[in-house]
């Protein structure tokens, strides 16, 4: 049987996959390859190879990209290396190799000029990883800015040395003000402590 | 590989790479043959891994130019590099040895040096030691030079900087004796190269590709003391003019149960420095200590980029920090866990599953579920529903 070689297509596979025990990757997280982005982008695309034929009708937009944008597109994208080969009696495909080592196959059959330079365009810009639903639309390498809550976060040490149950650690917690709160916190507030405690005394 | 889709019939354009097992079962006559084919394939074995540069698109010199443009090296030539990515052994590798023309990866009709990369690797390890241990020293400036030199030794590691060369496409540019290329030559090559690289590029390269990796670094374990709780005490004692140093107990859970919580807290002069959760009290204490140091230090992953200004330093000029042996006594015990003892795990699975005979023997077999009936295996044949839908399965 020939090789093949490990190669995604842009074609959707969810069905096929699906029905087989392989859903698991087609869902995940963002990510970026590499730790790219953290002190300086670095495109990941390493290798385009844009094979195409010179007469049929099916690699007319492939034909239109090589005459028109694709100097600017070399001229602009210096760390990739473009391989243009003509050959015929063969369907236009654009192959794309990535940092990641992960190579992805488009099948480029009747593209437009516009359609071609949106599919290298989506190419350039891409990790190399594959492509996944997401379960989330974010990730982060921090797991928490404040630090993880657990339910011994706020618990009041005194609580150790105090025999319960305590009124003090009896109290009902909530965060709506009842109406005489509201008031003495005003009060409280514009002229100080000293009042209360006066009033209690 | 892509000749090789011209010379075989393309069976199924709209498939993918892992799913796309078969066409189907074609005709009767044609399936002896193709069993017959399956099985020489098998005997056969895989397709030998060969270089990237035997495919038809490669070609070394625009490889060069874009790796070049990777690390920021466009300002140099290609002949710099091509030193710096040969290695010694390339040349007795027996058709380089022998002049033997279009030798792989680089068609070598072109390339007539025979300047290796020896002498360019040893600098370039002196200098990535200093660029990387200058930065943490200027991130973490409260952190004792042994930290930074831990911390940097295990950014430059052989296989770290091999994962980094990977990334860059180095692992085929590299000229040398063996294939696959070696990480310790991968790591030499990509030595080699920052060499080459000037000042200000080669500091946003190791930036990019080695400082970067430091997010993923538990820092605890970079020194992971014995008796950490004796070297938070010195340093109370200097830094914070703390008289007297002490964890105590904040919270306990579940202490006959199989997963106790004893939350440990370090106090200088009654005031928390430190806290951290075990499962025993002598390993929260170990934590807690671990914890409050690195946070006496500085370090933690949040203040890895604190100071914004490193790229208007030469990192391989920042001075040294201080030594921890300045503030801690002779007698404080600084010894470390080796890695074998920090990854020890009591639960040694692959012994388990060894030894399992014997376990079998004494506990019995387990009275597992078994579920081969709730998988279809399907029919060429038409059959009733009842045979081919299986109940969907929600638990295994």
């Amino acid at each position: 049987m020939p090789a093949r070689p490990r190669v995604d297509r842009l074609k959707t596979i969810y069905t096929a996959a699906r029905q087989l025990n392989f859903g698991f990757r087609l869902e995940g997280y963002p990510s970026a390859p590499n730790e790219n982005g953290i002190f300086g982008y670095k495109p990941q695309l390493h290798r385009l190879t844009i094979r195409f034929c010179k007469q049929n009708d099916a690699s007319v937009g492939i034909r239109n990209f090589i005459e028109t944008s694709l100097k600017d597109f070399a001229a602009e994208n210096p760390q990739t290396v473009v391989y243009v080969i003509p050959a015929r009696n063969s369907v236009p495909t654009l192959r794309a190799e990535y940092a990641n080592g992960r190579e992805v196959h488009v099948n480029a059959k009747g593209f437009t000029l516009e359609r071609a330079e949106r599919e290298i365009n989506s190419l350039r810009t891409r990790s190399g990883e594959p492509i996944v639903k997401f379960n989330a639309h974010q990730t982060a390498s921090c797991r928490s800015i404040q630090g993880q809550w657990s339910s011994l976060t706020s618990i009041d040490p005194r609580q150790n040395v105090t025999q319960l149950p305590s009124p003090e650690f009896n109290i009902y917690k909530t965060s709506t003000v009842s109406a005489t709160d509201y008031l003495l916190n005003l009060v409280e507030g514009e002229s100080g402590k000293g009042k209360i405690e006066a009033k209690e005394n | 590989m892509i000749g090789a889709l011209n010379r075989v019939r393309v069976l199924n354009n709209a498939s993918t790479s892992f799913t796309c097992s078969s066409r189907g079962l074609r005709k009767r006559w044609q399936r002896d043959f193709l069993k017959d084919l399956y099985h020489r394939r098998i005997i056969a074995g895989g397709e030998p891994l060969t270089h990237r540069a035997f495919l038809p698109n490669w070609n070394y010199g625009s490889e060069l130019f874009a790796f070049r443009h990777r690390l920021h090296g466009e300002d140099k030539e290609n002949e710099h590099f091509i030193k710096a990515l040969t290695n010694p052994t390339f040349f007795t590798r027996k058709d380089i040895a022998d002049d033997a023309s279009y030798a792989q990866p680089s068609l070598e009709k072109e390339i007539e040096s025979h300047e290796d990369n020896v002498q360019l690797a040893e600098e370039g390890d002196k200098l990535l030691y200093s660029i990387v241990s200058g930065y943490f020293s200027l991130q973490f400036p409260n952190s004792p030079s042994e930290f930074i030199e831990a911390i940097t030794n295990s950014l430059i590691n052989d296989d770290v900087l091999a994962e980094s060369a990977t990334s860059l496409g180095m692992q085929h540019l590299v000229r040398t004796g063996e294939f696959p290329p070696y990480a310790s030559t991968l790591a030499q090559s990509f030595k080699a190269c920052l060499v080459i690289l000037s000042p200000e590029r080669r500091q946003q390269t190791i930036l990019e590709t080695i400082i970067s990796k430091a997010i993923s670094i538990p820092l605890e374990d970079v020194l992971p003391f014995k008796n950490p709780l004796g070297i938070v005490t010195d340093y109370a004692k200097k830094y914070l003019k703390a008289e007297n140093v002490e964890p105590r107990l904040m919270h306990k859970s579940g202490v006959n149960s199989a997963i106790p919580l004893y939350y440990v807290g370090i106090f200088a002069d009654q005031k928390l420095i430190g806290e951290c959760a075990g499962e025993t009290l002598s390993t929260a204490v170990d934590l807690a200590s671990q914890a409050s140091l690195l946070r006496l230090w500085g370090a933690s992953p949040e203040t890895l980029m604190l100071n914004f200004s490193f790229n208007q330093h030469d990192l391989s000029k920042v001075a040294k920090n201080h030594s921890i042996f300045d503030v801690v006594n002779e007698s404080t015990d600084l010894s470390c866990y080796s890695d074998e003892e920090l990854n020890y795990d009591p639960l040694d699975i692959v012994n388990i599953a060894n030894n399992y005979q014997s376990i079998e023997k004494e506990l019995g077999r387990p009275r597992i579920k078994h579920l081969r009936h709730k998988f279809s295996r399907g029919s060429i044949v038409r059959r009733s529903f009842r045979y081919l839908v299986k109940p969907r399965v929600y638990t295994i």
